[in-house]
């Protein structure tokens, strides 16, 4: 076994001891004489609080709190149990008023964008890797524009020694669009190859009218347009990456005022313990 | 045309700080400048570079981030202005910054959300963490329950922080649910009740500390949840047992089905062996029951097995005995040893003092003194003329009485026989002092034979009319004239059709004959002659009259059947019911027969209660003690635990047990165990009784158990001054065995008498559990406020004189 996979075993299993320690003590001293209800609670706000740190620590790089690899690492086990202890607090049974629905939906959600974020950064990445190079996200427009400039020049280089405008008007009426931005968002996401086959398909039908010279300008473009469609594949699914935490981390601030207005109601109305 | 696009030598890929919250505005299109914009959103390029003077000349200073080369072919301008203007932008924010503001929007919004509803008239509706149960539907207002709601957010908040405790919110439940003063104690019981109760269960663990309702009633979980669920985890905190299941962990009965004996007397085993089957279990009656049903039924609550009456039960044999009774003497002149100035008395009476004479006369002086005279045993014909004298005046007094004023001349004899009061309207004052209700007065006068008194007057006191007159002239008392037709008017009084037996002028004396069972007549004697005189001069005649009527000789011959308690000395009660089951009531033992009973076998009875053919079943009702009791039945658990198991039927422990065991309306009865006090003990002396101001005084305790303690100083102004513990002696945790002074035996200190004068008061109180001196309470006078000290009852005081 690899040195990930042990490691992924080691820490699944303490999640795994860790969750049964707790849900052990809750069950043995579990009656409303000792409110666990109120123990179970404030060990999940504990929880929430630790994996909202994680963000926190990443503002603060400076300090020496460890790597952010190993805060991850934390922030995904830590994850499982505070879910654990979320079904463990709310007693299985789905909450009944407003303000604890609303509450529970927050904590739904977050934990949910939480497992998302977790499969798409175990995920993605491998796709990335495989397919066309390594670029950063925030260049993505550097390199598009690069890449039209690099295929205008080809047109325009074919027209000048060819002495045809076929190339033009092929590129002005299939790739100019195409070459403008990112495109085929949503086939990319899904891991379509459609868009460039359908290219490449009209691409071939296109070259049966070239001479052999056009033709070679032709390919050029079609490696262009190959390119271009990597940096798309790049730009949808690094940018899934990116919109996922546009979703987790509102959510967890939210979650975080609403486990205070439930804390103070709790200690208001029912009392500590 | 290949070549990779992201290049990652620093002189080909500019470093870009993810945390910068604004980039270029023209990185969208691919084209950033390469300075970007300031940490304001500033837009902060106007040339691709500042030119550097080097002598008279202006030289570029361009990176090759322009351009492919380092320095651009013009050259600055000869201002010294680069050559090369950039287009302005409008800087845009960085994914980053984007996250972070939409998590503060969220974070606002939120906050926004919950601001709004906090202000608004629906925050109930919005922060109720849900539907009440169907029985609390009507609290419509949250402070119903919860203390402090009205104090609004800031209050809410002042209370999270301060401290609240779910104990708090316990007056709110109290508030309807009336579980008396101990409502938040474990059961709602005393301290010294849970304390005897866990002693006399073999518990190991007393919990005497206050508890949440709300730590077993959960609400806001909807209509239909079940407020009463309670999980046998709970009670296994205090009683500590490993409750698993009721099979392996439960305690066999013991003592149990019954720890009382049973209020009508029959014996099962002996009827059964003797008169309803033989042993090979042929009948030897026709009309012996062929199952337990055939006398036995479910009450309307389904809870009790109730008794179906004697008319359907017992009455096939038994009617007998009523057949066969004989006539007693209720109501009769007794003999005296009259002279002439009573006037004329009958010839021929020769009763003593009839009970319902007895009744009557209780509340007249002349009858008591008279009476009180008499040695026991003795006659009444040895009574001094002048006390004969009185009793026959009272006793003329009286029927004149009943004849002038009817009903209402028995109804004040009887209610003044008891001493009790009257309202203006002439109703019963019902108080503790008086033992009459209303009902056994009205019963008394419905029953009281109003014709058969009458025409027994006119035969033995014919002239009664005259002589009480001229008595009642001479001694100058006022008096209702008797009108004509006396007992023409008294006839409508009497209710015939509720006396079930036959009057019967006999001589000098009315006689009873009691013809069927459930007669009224002899019920209610017996009820009013169980009830002891206010004078107890007369006492021993109340009791002769109790002991006639309920003898196995006795009219009718009821206690044959109905067991009669003797609750304290010379005090009866006559259990004329098979059960008093009070339905408020509630015991830690419940038991639904009904459910039991269902699709079941009607001879399944016998189940559950095993005969016990050699019990001494009759010898329970030798001492009079309801509490002795041996049982024609037993059983075990063993037949509750083939169903009671968790794979079948529930086992909690709340299936069969209450919690709370108080009366919603008579609040903490009284429980069937033999309570064990062992408090402790406080001893406190001074060493002198009187002192003068300005002497030492040294006090001295000691205590049986290992206790606190604190001595108090009482002035007579009321003034209190701990004197114990004190700055000599700070701890208070006192152990068995030594003799604690005040001040300590080798202290040099001195406990001066300073006054005032007086008698003062020294105090202590000592618990096994630490207080303070804030969780005492007195009364004006300096005593204890008992009532808010329930917890403390260890206590002990001196009182000394200060010259």
């Amino acid at each position: 076994m690899t040195k990930f996979v042990n490691r992924r075993i080691r820490n699944g299993l303490i999640t795994i001891v860790t969750c049964l320690i707790i849900l052990i003590i809750l069950r043995v001293y579990g009656t409303p004489l000792y409110r666990m209800q109120i123990w179970s609670g404030w060990i999940l706000f504990g929880l929430v609080i630790f994996l909202m740190l994680y963000n926190l620590k990443k503002k603060l790089p400076m300090l020496p709190l460890g790597s952010s690899a190993i805060w991850l690492q934390f922030h995904g086990y830590v994850g499982i149990i505070s879910m654990i202890m979320f079904l463990q607090h709310i007693n299985l049974r789905l909450p009944s008023g407003n303000f604890e629905i609303l509450f529970a939906i927050l904590f739904i959600l977050t934990a949910l964008t939480g497992v998302v974020g977790i499969i798409l950064s175990r995920v993605v990445p491998k796709y990335l890797t495989r397919t066309g190079e390594e670029v950063i996200f925030e260049r993505i427009p550097i390199f598009t524009l690069q890449l039209r400039q690099q295929v205008e020049a080809l047109v325009l280089e074919c027209a000048k020694e060819t002495g045809t405008v076929a190339m033009n008007d092929y590129y002005q009426k299939h790739l100019a669009e195409y070459f403008l931005g990112p495109r085929n968002v949503l086939f990319h996401l899904i891991a379509s190859n459609t868009p460039l086959y359908l290219m490449q398909k009209k691409h071939a039908t296109f070259c049966r009218y070239l001479n052999k010279k056009e033709k070679e300008f032709a390919d050029e473009i079609l490696a262009l347009a190959a390119k271009k469609n990597d940096l798309d594949f790049h730009f949808a699914l690094q940018g899934i990456l990116k919109a996922w935490g546009f979703l987790h981390v509102p959510l967890t601030y939210s979650l975080i005022v609403a486990a205070v207005v439930h804390v103070t109601l709790v200690y208001a109305f029912i009392g500590g313990v | 045309m290949s070549g990779k696009l992201q290049k990652f030598s620093y002189k080909d890929s500019p470093y870009s700080r993810p945390s910068q919250k604004w980039v270029c505005g023209n990185f969208r299109n691919g084209e950033p400048c390469k300075i970007g914009p300031d940490k304001k959103g500033n837009c902060r390029v106007e040339y691709e570079c500042t030119p550097h003077k080097k002598g008279d000349r202006w030289s570029c200073t361009r990176t090759t981030f322009f351009g492919d080369k380092h320095i651009c072919k013009e050259g600055p301008l000869s201002d010294g202005t680069c050559c090369n203007k950039i287009t302005k932008c409008q800087p845009v924010r960085s994914i980053r910054h984007k996250r972070g503001l939409v998590a503060k929007w969220s974070f606002s919004l939120m906050i926004g959300i919950f601001a709004f509803f906090l202000a608004s008239e629906n925050r109930a509706w919005f922060f109720s963490p849900g539907e009440l149960t169907f029985r609390h539907a009507q609290n419509t207002e949250c402070s119903t329950c919860h203390i402090g709601f009205d104090e609004g957010v800031v209050g809410w908040v002042h209370r999270a922080i301060s401290g609240t405790t779910s104990i708090d919110n316990n007056q709110q439940c109290i508030n309807c649910h009336k579980l008396g003063i101990n409502a938040s104690k474990p059961h709602g019981v005393s301290e010294n009740n849970l304390i005897a109760l866990t002693k006399s269960r073999h518990e190991q663990r007393t919990l005497t500390e206050t508890m949440a309702c709300m730590t077993c009633h959960i609400e806001h979980h909807g209509a239909e949840f079940n407020l009463l669920a309670g999980s046998s985890q709970n009670c296994a905190l205090c009683h500590e047992s490993d409750f698993k299941n009721f099979q392996k962990v439960h305690p066999d009965f013991q003592g149990y089905p019954y720890r009382q004996r049973t209020k009508i007397i029959f014996d099962h085993a002996g009827h059964y062996a003797k008169h309803f089957y033989d042993k090979s279990g042929k009948k030897l009656l026709d009309l012996a029951p062929e199952e337990c049903g055939s006398c036995h039924i479910v009450d309307s609550n389904g809870i009790k097995m109730k008794l179906r009456g004697f008319n359907e039960t017992c009455s096939g044999c038994h009617n007998e005995q009523f057949e066969e009774a004989e006539s007693f003497v209720a109501l009769a002149v007794p003999e005296l040893n009259i002279d002439d100035i009573v006037g004329n008395w009958p010839e021929d009476a020769e009763s003593q003092i009839s009970p319902m004479l007895a009744l009557l006369l209780a509340g007249d002086s002349r009858f008591i003194n008279s009476l009180s005279t008499l040695e026991e045993g003795a006659d009444l014909i040895e009574l001094s003329p002048e006390h004969t004298s009185d009793l026959a005046w009272a006793i003329k007094d009286f029927l004149y009485d009943l004849r002038a004023d009817g009903r209402e001349a028995v109804k004040k004899r009887l209610i003044k026989s008891f001493k009790c009061r009257v309202s203006d309207d002439g109703d019963l004052i019902e108080e503790p002092i008086c033992k009459l209700t209303p009902e056994k007065v009205a019963t008394f006068l419905a029953l009281f034979p109003f014709q058969s008194v009458c025409e027994g007057q006119k035969q033995w006191f014919p002239n009664l009319k005259s002589e009480v007159s001229l008595y009642r002239d001479f001694i100058g008392a006022k008096y209702q004239r008797i009108r004509r037709g006396f007992c023409g008017s008294v006839l409508e009084l009497d209710h015939a059709d509720l006396i079930k037996g036959e009057w019967t002028l006999e001589g000098a004396g009315l006689e009873y004959l009691p013809t069927s069972h459930g007669d009224d007549f002899i019920k209610q004697l017996i009820d009013l002659t169980e009830l002891s005189f206010p004078d107890n001069r007369i006492e021993s005649l109340r009791l002769t009259s109790f002991e006639d009527m309920s003898n196995d000789d006795a009219p009718g011959q009821c206690n044959k059947c109905h067991s009669i308690d003797n609750l304290k000395m010379d005090q009866y009660k006559v259990n004329w019911m098979d059960a008093d089951w009070d339905p408020e009531r509630k015991d830690f033992v419940k038991f639904t027969h009904s459910q039991h009973l269902i699709h079941q076998d009607e001879k399944v009875c016998g189940t559950c209660h095993l005969l016990q053919e050699d019990a001494d079943y009759l010898s329970s009702y030798e001492d009079g003690n309801p509490d002795t009791f041996k049982s024609n039945f037993t059983t075990t658990k063993n037949e509750c635990g083939t169903c009671h198991e968790s794979a079948m039927v529930k086992d909690q422990c709340l299936i069969c047990h209450n919690y709370h065991v108080i009366s919603l309306t008579k609040g903490e009865h009284t429980f069937k165990y033999k309570p064990v006090y062992e408090l402790g003990q406080l001893k406190l002396w001074a060493d002198n009784a009187d002192y003068s101001i300005g002497d030492s005084m040294t006090l001295s305790f000691t205590v049986d158990k290992a206790m606190y303690v604190r001595i108090v100083f009482i002035d007579t102004a009321g003034r209190k001054i701990t004197l114990f513990p004190n700055e000599n002696q700070e701890d208070n945790f006192c152990r068995p065995g030594e003799v604690y002074q005040i001040p300590a035996k080798d202290s040099e200190q001195i406990l001066e008498v300073t006054g005032p004068k007086g008698i003062n008061k020294i105090i202590g109180v000592a618990s096994a559990k630490k207080f303070g001196p804030n969780q005492l309470f007195f009364e004006k006078d300096g005593a204890f406020d008992d009532s808010k000290m329930t917890n403390l009852t260890i206590k002990a005081s001196v009182e000394l004189m200060i010259h």
